[in-house]
């Protein structure tokens, strides 16, 4: 295994503030993709769907549990 | 593996979102999993096209949706690596048309928005405020 040089603690602080310069960039871009999304445009859902639940059938309206938002993952199992 | 990394879906709850999974198993083989994994969210079994419409059918994937009264909208998808930076309360927020909603966010006008780390809270006192040990508790860093 090839590992890089060990280094001062002072070239090792230099190197991670380096670094940092580049996180923040990374940080920035991420929180303008966000914002990017929230402009996204928005689908009508026009079907009505049903789902099981423990307690019988449900809408997908009714999954929301009362909120205004829904983050559903679909999962294979 | 990626259930295993989801963060405990009342942060989420207490910015006016929900938190589901959903599949084609049925109840009783969902709910022993969910047992035996110790997961507690909510999961559904899909019964009809929903899968297919969203995207969903062939591959995993997280949809988001809005709901405005009775009225709902899709507002955005992702999966494959997309799926694979999820897990964090954050993480799920920024995928949401609302956000985090809090003050620094670049978001369109008259979104709800409040300051950060004052929403936040510890994961039983959102619905039992009875349960806070009050500010002088926070302000000695006792925790």
């Amino acid at each position: 295994m090839d590992t890089p040089p060990v280094v001062s603690a002072q070239e090792w602080e230099a190197a991670r503030q380096r670094l940092l310069v580049q996180e923040k960039e990374l940080t920035r871009a991420r929180d303008a993709m966000a914002a990017q999304r929230r402009r996204m445009p928005w689908l009508r859902v026009e079907k009505k769907y049903a789902f099981d639940g423990p307690a019988g059938r449900m809408s997908l309206a009714d999954l929301f549990e009362g909120r205004r938002q829904l983050v559903i993952y679909r999962a294979f199992f | 593996m990626g259930a295993d990394q989801v963060a405990n879906p009342v942060h989420l709850n207490a910015r006016d979102t929900t938190f589901a999974w959903a599949s084609r198993a049925p109840q009783p083989d969902i709910e022993r999993l969910k047992a035996r994994m110790g997961w507690s969210w909510p999961w559904y079994t899909i019964t009809d096209e929903w899968d297919a419409d969203f995207g969903v059918d062939e591959w995993h994937g997280t949809n988001v949706f809005f709901r405005d009264g009775d009225q709902l909208f899709r507002t955005y998808f992702t999966d494959n690596r997309g799926d694979e930076a999820l897990g964090g309360t954050w993480s799920y927020l920024d995928l949401t048309a609302l956000g985090r909603q809090e003050t620094w966010e670049d978001s369109p006008e008259g979104y709800p928005q409040s300051a950060p780390y004052d929403w936040w809270n510890w994961h039983d006192e959102y619905d039992h405020p009875e349960l806070a040990q009050g500010p002088m508790r926070r302000a000695r860093g006792d925790w």
